[in-house]
C-alpha cells in the first residue's frame, strides 16, 4: 500500500511552491492577502461537505477529498512597477522544474500582464496546480496541492459558485448548430 | 420563602458557573492578543451588555455547532500603519502555539487588517479571529463542532424551530412578487 502511495505523495510534495520568496513584496505592497488552507481546515471542509444532504455539495467534497493544501498570495501596489520583478520570476522559475507542465501562458503588453497556469500530473490524476498572475500593479499566486478530480468538478461547473466550464466533446460538436 | 429561594439560587449558580466557565478556560493566546492591543495601542475596551447571557445561551443552544465563544471589542486604537502589520504578525506568531495554523491574513491600504488562526480540539475546532478596522478592533474566539455545523446546514433549526421554513416562506413570497411584476 505504502509503495503504491509513495510516488503520488512524493509528487504532491513537489507541487508545493516556495512562496516565502514573495515576502520581499510585503513591504512595498498596498494590499496583501495571504490564505493557507491546509490540514485541519481542509479536513473540516471535507467533513462538513461529506455530511451535507445536498448531492452537489457531496460531489465537491468527493472532488477535493485528496486535496492537501491551497495557498494564495495576492499583492496590490500603489504605483506601476513598484515591485521587483525578480521576486515573481523566481516563482515562475520554480515551475520550470520537472513535473510541472504548462497549461496556459498569456502575455499582454497592456499593463505588462503575464498569466501562467501550470499543472502537475501523477499518472492520469492532477496532483498540483499553480497559477501566477502579474501585471504592473499587482501580483497573485495560487498553489493547489493534491489530487483534484477534474471530471467531477467539470460536472459541477455552473453550480455552487463553481464557474461554468464548457467542455465540448467531439460527439457534441456535430450537434452544435451551424451559424 | 426558602422553597422559592432554593430553586432561584440553584438557577443563579448554574448561570454563573456556565458564564464563568469560558472566561476561566480562556486560553493564553486570546489573553495575549487582547493584552497586546490594550497595552501597545492604548485600546479602550468596549463593554458589550449581556455578553454573559449570550455566552450562556450559546453554551446551551449551541447554534450551528458553536459551543462557546469570546468576543472583545476595542476602540480608539493608536498605532503606526507602517508597523502595525509586522507587530500584529509577531504577536500572533508568539501568542499562538504550534497547534494553531494561520489560515488567513489580510492587510488593506484603507486600514483594515484581519488575522485568522485555527486549531483542532478533539472533535471540535477552535477559531481565533482578530480584525482591525482603522481605530477599532475585535478579538473573537469560538469553539465549534464541524459535525453539528453540517447538521445545522442540512437542517437549520434552533430549539426545534426551523429557520428553513422562514427562508422558504421568504423565497416563496419573493417568487410571488416577481411573478406579479412579470404579470404587470
Amino acid at each position: 500500500m505504502l509503495f503504491v502511495l509513495a510516488p503520488a505523495m512524493a509528487n504532491a510534495q513537489d507541487a508545493r511552491l516556495h512562496l516565502d520568496r514573495l515576502n520581499g513584496l510585503e513591504t512595498k505592497a498596498r494590499d496583501v492577502v495571504e490564505v493557507n488552507i491546509e490540514g485541519k481546515m481542509l479536513d473540516l471542509a471535507k467533513r462538513v461537505l461529506a455530511k451535507m444532504n445536498d448531492q452537489d455539495a457531496r460531489k465537491v467534497g468527493q472532488a477535493i477529498s485528496g486535496l492537501q493544501a491551497i495557498y494564495v498570495r495576492a499583492y496590490n501596489f500603489e504605483n506601476e512597477n513598484q515591485y521587483n520583478t525578480t521576486d515573481i520570476d523566481e516563482i515562475r522559475s520554480q515551475l520550470q522544474t520537472p513535473g510541472w507542465e504548462k497549461l496556459a501562458n498569456v502575455r499582454s503588453k497592456r499593463n505588462n500582464q503575464k498569466v501562467d497556469v501550470f499543472t502537475m500530473f501523477t499518472g492520469d490524476t492532477m496532483s498540483g496546480v499553480a497559477v501566477v498572475v502579474s501585471d504592473a500593479k499587482s501580483v497573485a499566486v495560487v498553489n493547489v496541492i493534491g489530487p483534484i478530480d477534474i471530471d467531477l468538478l467539470a460536472e459541477l461547473s455552473g453550480k455552487l459558485n463553481i464557474p461554468k466550464i464548457d467542455i465540448i466533446n467531439d460527439n457534441d460538436k456535430s450537434k452544435t448548430p451551424k451559424e | 420563602m426558602t422553597k422559592k429561594l432554593l430553586p432561584a439560587s440553584a438557577f443563579l449558580l448554574v448561570v454563573f458557573t456556565f458564564a464563568a466557565q469560558p472566561a476561566a478556560a480562556q486560553p493564553g493566546e486570546y489573553k495575549a492578543v487582547v493584552h497586546h492591543l490594550r497595552s501597545n495601542y492604548h485600546a479602550k475596551k468596549v463593554n458589550i451588555p449581556f455578553m454573559w447571557l449570550a455566552r450562556f445561551a450559546v453554551s446551551v443552544v449551541r447554534p450551528a455547532g458553536v459551543k462557546s465563544f469570546n468576543v472583545t471589542l476595542f476602540q480608539d486604537l493608536q498605532f503606526s500603519r507602517e508597523t502595525l502589520d509586522a507587530e500584529m504578525q509577531a504577536t500572533m506568531r508568539n501568542s499562538f502555539g504550534p497547534a494553531w495554523s494561520p489560515i488567513l491574513r489580510v492587510r488593506s491600504h484603507d486600514g483594515q487588517q484581519a488575522y485568522m488562526y485555527i486549531r483542532e480540539a478533539g472533535q471540535n475546532l477552535k477559531i481565533a479571529l482578530v480584525t482591525i478596522d482603522n481605530q477599532n478592533a475585535a478579538v473573537i474566539r469560538a469553539t465549534f463542532s464541524p459535525d453539528r455545523l453540517a447538521q445545522f446546514i442540512n437542517n437549520p433549526e434552533i430549539f426545534g424551530i426551523s429557520l428553513n421554513d422562514d427562508r422558504e416562506r421568504k423565497a416563496g413570497s419573493e417568487n410571488i412578487t416577481t411573478d406579479k411584476k412579470e404579470v404587470n
